[in-house]
């Protein structure tokens, strides 16, 4: 057995040096760092005087303090545009999956804006929405308020939605019914609140009518206040705005070329098949393109969840400075202060480490960060990988 | 399924086409709009009514004839049914520099005057203590009452210009060894004048003006080429880097057996879900720490006193906030680039793997001679979009980059941004020169880019 164990040791010795730059860079500048910053969350530290141990405190600060859960408020705000970006990529992609000439092309344009550095985007979008030079920024005030105020509020009626589908479902499977809810039923209770929403703000504006929904009465008192000074300065425009450039991005982005991929991955007979059985076009896509596709949305989802959640510290610094300051409005309870619009978690968190100097409480907000994302992204998982089609 | 099929397809062939073409325009416009704003000479920037006037780059003209030559002028007021207007003509060889030896240029006298706590050079005596002021900004041409006092006569520099055999103006610009640079200020022999005129004898047009100029001016004024050199060498290094330890360890883990391989796999996965915020402050005490704590260890200075190349190219410190390899160095370790890779190793065939090993080929040497060679798209797709990200990376440089000369391009390009104003087209020229290299290593790598994304998504 002498010269098995000898190769065997000889190859995981061999293992381990390839494994070494790299193992030493995952030592040094990533499991450290997570050690290092939970050790950084308990205490407090600006760098020039020692640190000293401070238990709990930071997150206690962190509970109660209105700006963490804005800006925490202000990042979910802006990540609820991940599914129709989502959506958006898919589109494009199955339109220039298509047999014409000179897709390529095409998709080398669309890419454009991924891979030019991030600055030159941000401040060109800066001077599109500015209000006397910018293309977009001068049509404003004739946009109505009232259906892009009601942006802010998507997470809500999402979420209200899903609760809404899941109490449908619960109840359901109580009955042992064969019937077999979708996910994306949710999205009809969500659009129905909005549209609820909608029309209240419209009656309560036109017809004096007492407002149904608490706060919808606010939406119509910001007619000919909202985009008086352009679209980034305007609390409520700020994060649509956002969310705009994003979707420009977004379009021909990395999830495009994805879903392109895995469209060019579907066997064309079963296309074939669908239309000897007689299918339209949105059975087709029903049936056989969408389930085909999950294991890609479904990746697609996570990493842009991932990702989402630590975004918009570009967006942020160049293009807003950290965004207008928010109004109060009756659905909110941080009415008066002086607290930013389009400031996200990645944004608050750079200033408190790297410009006011707080290091242990931003290191507590990251952990914060971090085991957020890793709870979505487990639900995700746990969620997702339960409707994903192979 | 007939002629009639075929013309249909046709048409909705067509349909397709315009709406990318549409969709392709929204994607290249704003760029297109960012490359006509880096021509546009420095006082343009406004809306206009036309379209083509916002577009294309130019500038208003106002004109009259004067003594048979155009001369452009500004105008002031009606007055008694005449356009007051004044001359505002500067020289053609206005700002341009040039390099003249110390005794070529000589002394000349002139009127000098101070208003508002500058002087204001030089000044012509109108009217007994009226003066009327010659300055570039502003007060350009204005005509102010100053107490005599105020009015001292004082020498400047001027230069005789072979190509005009005449004396022209000039200003000191930089000296150095060799030789000094001058700054030409030239007027107009009738600059300041006012006169009155009926309107239609006043010309307005608007006239097309590629500033290409701005291209030079931006890259003098943020040294932007440093930047570019700063951010080429480290996306290089950077890109060169990661793919050779993500690819040795990406073969470690497909193929080399060692104990506790699949956990550490696992744990390297698990770093893709940490935010970066969370690494990030630890690595900034680190590199902030580290040299000092370095130095105390081994009791030398090296690790703090400042680097240069060749005795004066300034490399920043070796080891700290304030260096490249605080730039270099995070980049190298990449989770993501070992799992992409890992999953591409699995799927080359065994068979050729154990043929070299018959054949005597150590590991390294199979890595060396038939995975690399193999796996060429999956490392070019790696090394494309690491260059591409690390090109654009703003946060972390922001936070390394305190010295100019450490800069990479996006920092760099944020400092046009001024607190009350911005440069637009010195950003805009500067933001086009940055996209190069991008567009150009993305152009070249295209095919791989795809194909390698395709990889990624359906393996993982």
């Amino acid at each position: 057995m002498e010269p098995k164990k000898k190769r065997r040791l000889r190859e995981a010795l061999t293992g381990y040096s390839f494994i070494l730059p790299n193992f030493l860079g995952f030592l040094v500048f990533t499991s450290g760092p997570v050690v290092a910053s939970l050790c950084l969350a308990f205490a407090k530290w600006d760098i020039t005087t020692p640190a000293e141990f401070t238990g709990l405190d930071n997150f206690r600060v962190l509970f109660s303090d209105v700006k963490f859960w804005k800006y925490l408020w202000n990042t979910l705000v802006l990540m609820s545009a991940i599914p129709v970006s989502m959506a958006l990529a898919l589109g494009m992609a199955m339109v220039l999956n298509q047999k014409l000439k000179g897709r390529a092309v095409f998709r080398t344009i669309f890419f454009l804006p991924s891979i030019t550095a991030g600055i030159a985007v941000y401040i060109l979008w800066g001077r599109l929405f500015n209000k006397d030079f910018g293309l977009l920024g001068r049509v404003l005030p004739s946009f109505p308020a009232r259906v892009v105020c009601s942006i802010e509020a998507l997470p809500i009626y999402l979420a209200a939605g899903l609760v809404v589908f899941l109490v449908c479902r619960l109840v359901l499977d109580l009955k042992h019914s064969e019937r077999e809810l979708p996910v994306s039923y949710f999205l009809l209770p969500a659009a129905g609140l909005w549209l609820v929403m909608l029309l209240n703000a419209v009656l309560s504006r036109w017809a004096g009518a007492p407002a149904l929904m608490p706060g919808s009465g606010a939406v119509a008192a910001l007619e000919g206040v909202a985009g008086r000074s352009g679209w980034l300065n305007d609390p409520w425009l700020a994060k649509p705005s956002l969310m705009l450039m994003g979707f420009w991005g977004a379009m021909g982005g990395y999830n495009m070329i994805l879903y392109l991929a895995a469209l060019q991955n579907v066997d064309p007979q079963l296309y074939e098949a669908a239309e000897i059985d007689g299918a339209s076009r949105w059975q087709k896509f029903r049936h056989i393109t969408w389930p085909l596709l999950t294991p890609t949305t479904f990746f697609i989802f996570v990493t842009n969840c991932i990702g989402g959640f630590q975004g918009g510290f570009e967006s942020a610094y160049i293009m807003t400075g950290g965004g207008p300051p928010a109004t109060g409005v009756p659905w909110t309870p941080w009415a008066g202060e002086t607290i930013s619009e389009t400031t996200t978690l990645s944004y608050y968190i750079f200033n408190n480490a790297y410009v006011y100097l707080k290091m242990g409480y931003a290191a507590s907000m990251a952990w914060f960060l971090f085991l957020l994302v890793f709870a979505v992204t487990m639900v995700n998982w746990k969620y997702g990988g339960r409707r994903v089609v192979y | 399924m007939g002629v009639e099929s075929r013309q249909t397809t046709r048409i909705i062939h067509g349909m397709w086409y315009g709406f990318l073409v549409l969709v392709g325009l929204t994607m290249v416009i704003p760029f297109l709009w960012m490359f006509s704003a880096s021509l546009k000479p420095r006082a343009v920037m406004k809306v206009r009514d036309s379209w083509y006037e916002n577009w294309v780059p130019g500038e208003d003209v106002t004109w009259i004839t004067l003594d048979g030559e155009p001369v452009r002028v500004k105008k002031l007021g009606m007055k008694g049914g005449m356009l007051g207007v004044r001359v505002v003509e500067t020289g053609p060889r206005e700002g341009r520099t040039m390099r003249l030896r110390p005794e070529e240029v000589t002394e000349e006298d002139a009127y000098f005057a101070r208003t508002d706590d500058a002087w204001n050079s030089p000044a012509a005596p109108a009217d007994g203590v009226k003066v009327r002021l010659f300055r570039t900004d502003s007060a350009e041409g204005a005509l102010v009452t100053l107490p005599g006092h105020a009015l001292t006569e004082e020498s400047y520099l001027a230069a005789f210009l072979e190509e005009t055999a005449g004396w022209t103006r000039v200003q000191e610009q930089r000296r150095d060894t060799f030789a000094v640079e001058w700054k030409v200020i030239e007027r107009h022999p009738r600059f300041g004048e006012e006169f009155h005129f009926p309107p239609e004898k006043v010309h307005e047009e608007w006239r097309e003006h590629l500033a290409f100029g701005n291209y030079a001016r931006a890259w003098n004024a943020v040294n932007l080429g440093r930047g570019y050199l700063n951010s080429l060498v480290i996306a290089l290094v950077v890109t060169f880097g990661q793919v050779f330890t993500s690819s040795l360890a990406a073969y470690a883990f497909a193929r080399l057996k060692f104990k506790g391989r699949d956990i550490l796999f696992f744990g390297y996965l698990a770093t893709m879900m940490i935010p970066g915020a969370v690494t990030m402050i630890p690595v900034y005490v680190l590199f902030a720490k580290g040299p000092a704590a370095l130095d105390s260890l081994l009791n030398t200075t090296a690790f703090t006193s400042d680097l240069f190349l060749f005795r004066w190219i300034e490399l920043g410190k070796p080891l700290g906030i304030d260096s490249y390899m605080a730039l270099i160095l995070p980049g190298l370790f990449s989770a993501y680039g070992t799992f992409m890779l890992r999953q591409f190793f699995m799927s080359i065939p065994k068979e050729l793997e154990d043929a070299a090993r018959i054949d005597g080929c150590g590991s390294f040497g199979i890595y060396w001679h038939i995975v690399l060679p193999l796996s060429k798209p999956a490392l070019a797709t790696l090394a494309i979009f690491t260059f591409i990200g690390n090109w654009k990376s703003f946060m972390w440089p922001l936070i390394v980059c305190q010295s100019s000369s450490l800069r990479t391009l996006p920092v760099m390009l944020s400092y046009f941004q001024g607190e009350y104003n911005t440069e637009y087209q010195l950003l805009m020229a500067g933001s086009m020169m940055a996209l190069l290299p991008v567009m150009i290593v993305f152009i070249l790598g295209q095919r791989y880019f795809v194909s390698g994304i395709r990889l990624g998504a359906i393996k993982g």
